[in-house]
């Protein structure tokens, strides 16, 4: 049996947990970064792209160190019935000046990128190493055991849970209950590869410019959607449903996707590319309300591990990386007073809820349910504005005044004024905090 | 190639496929589970009912849960192949 012993043992190298372990290797922390994977991000996946705060404020120059793919300028929306589109595009071009806002990256890329930055800083960074159970001293928290069979056990003041959204270990402390299908979606997504001149006259995007596309009404009505972002050489085409409608609607995730790529609308922006890889991940859902306790004796759990994302900004990634910083400041303190108890660890706490990720998440706290509740939002109010489109611009000789008749007829009989009323009252309440 | 099967989604993969299964299912419950989610819920086809069995083709598993949430029983417990094994994602 093997035994070391470290000020903070870190358990995945993901963006929440190498921010964590970065900043306290910084602080002189002796850190274990565990990873389950081959390399850091061999397991991971997302849409994606990543906004350029927080990082900036670890990595200042990343801009021009990450592996970036793309520099977001245009993000779209395509709000799709089965043969038409209501499409609108936001496009700023001082996105593609610095500091710039957003990126397109890839995973297996970036988190080995950023991991390599925490060894660089003295953390020791241990991939192929999969933790399967916590050590306990009591009531508190003190190592993990590792490794097939579980034969090696690393001991440490303070262990960070980064482990991911199905977070056994934030499980295994008793901070949470395993997630219900009501709480979580199932992304899945793939790469296509296509020529890097064809992706940039397709999407009409200048030399490392990136178009992130968010698609609305391709889920048969379960909460979700549709995406693609442009990587350098390559698109990320997926899409996102709710476990709970996936269970009920019986659609098959992969069926569902090949449904996106077919649709008449998304086919040419897709067209020769060749496919690359199949992924698929877990993605937290339930926002505020989800939220677990966040540490007890000896732990504290971070990022997606702690339900820290808001879907309908696609952010996931910032967050993590935010509260990585405030673990590490945390545990910076614990060490200080050599005190690694609950009651210094939930200094973590209290800068979290000080801060924008805390902050964000309550205000927007109502959505998650207010989406989970309304499939109008995911299929009937997507069919009926393409209904309302195609009446408007279509010439047959009808008057407007007799189109509007039948679009109010059309209105009445999908969803009712009543609840298109209740409807834009509630969304009303969401932009209006 | 606009679509392709599951299989060959899956085919497109690097996998480094370690000897034991990683999915422990308590079997006892699916003969009377009657919508069995874990078949069309998995995003990589790793459930199939065959014979009164649950078939398990964990090689294909991209490990990222849904099955464990989705099992009515909650019958199903993923474990993480060991050692760097399974999944390894190029592009992610």
């Amino acid at each position: 049996m093997q035994k070391e012993k470290f000020d903070a043992i870190v358990v995945g190298a993901g963006p929440a947990g190498t921010t964590s372990a970065l900043i306290m290797a910084k602080a002189g922390l002796s850190v274990a970064l565990l990873e389950r994977g081959d390399y850091p991000g061999a397991k991971n996946m997302y849409g994606g792209a990543i906004y350029r705060w927080p990082l900036e404020l670890i990595v200042p120059d990343f801009a021009e160190k990450a592996p970036i793919e793309r520099r977001i300028v245009d993000h779209r929306f395509m709000i799709l019935s089965k043969s038409s589109g209501f499409n609108f595009s936001f496009k700023n071009l001082s996105f593609a000046q610095p500091p710039y806002n957003a990126f397109t990256t890839l995973r297996a890329k970036f988190d080995l990128w950023y991991a390599k930055l925490a060894e660089e800083a003295g953390a020791l960074l241990a991939t192929s190493v999969s933790v399967t159970d916590l050590i306990w001293d009591g009531k508190k928290i003190v190592g993990v055991r590792a490794g097939k069979g579980s034969e090696n056990e690393l001991y440490g003041n303070i262990v960070i849970a980064a482990d991911g959204a199905n977070s056994k270990l934030a499980i295994q402390a008793g901070l949470r209950h395993p997630l219900r299908p009501e709480e979580v979606a199932l992304g899945v997504k793939e790469i296509l590869e296509l020529d890097r001149k064809i992706i940039e006259s397709r999407f009409n995007l200048g030399e490392n410019e990136g178009v992130a596309i968010q698609a609305l009404g391709v889920t048969h009505g379960m909460m979700g959607g549709g995406f693609i972002y442009t990587n350098k050489n390559s698109l990320s085409i997926g899409l996102v449903v709710l476990l709970e409608h996936l269970i009920k609607s019986k659609i098959r995730p992969y069926d569902l996707l090949d449904e996106f790529k077919r649709h008449p609308l998304i086919e040419p922006l897709i067209e020769g590319g060749e496919p690359k890889e199949y992924s698929a991940h877990l993605v937290p859902e339930s926002g505020y309300y989800g939220i677990p306790k966040l540490y007890t004796d000896g732990l504290m759990v971070v990022g997606d591990a702690a339900s820290l994302t808001s879907s309908i900004y696609q952010e996931g990634v910032n967050m993590a990386i935010e509260s990585g910083i405030y673990a590490a400041k945390a545990a910076i303190k614990a060490k200080e007073l050599g005190d690694y108890s609950s009651n210094t660890l939930s200094y973590y706490e209290k800068l979290l809820k000080s801060s924008y990720v805390m902050k964000e998440l309550y205000q927007l706290k109502d959505l998650p349910k207010i989406f989970r509740d309304n499939p109008r939002l995911f299929s009937i109010y997507p069919d009926l504005i393409n209904y309302v489109m195609k009446e408007l611009f279509s010439m047959d000789g009808e008057l407007r005044r007799v189109k509007s008749k039948k679009i109010i007829k059309m209105i009445r009989q999908r969803v009712g004024f009543s609840k298109l009323l209740l409807d834009l009252i509630k969304a009303r309440k969401i932009f209006s905090y | 190639m606009i679509t392709m099967s599951i299989d060959e989604k899956l085919s497109l993969n690097t996998y480094k496929v370690y000897k034991e299964n990683h999915i422990i299912v308590d079997k006892e419950k699916c003969i009377t589970c009657i919508d069995k989610p874990c078949i069309y819920c998995c995003p990589t086809n790793t459930y199939s009912w065959e014979n009164d069995d649950l078939i398990i083709s964990f090689e294909g598993c991209v490990e990222c849960g849904t099955c464990e949430i989705v099992c009515p029983y909650k019958k199903i417990r993923l474990t993480y192949p060991p050692l760097g094994h399974g999944i390894i994602y190029r592009y992610g």
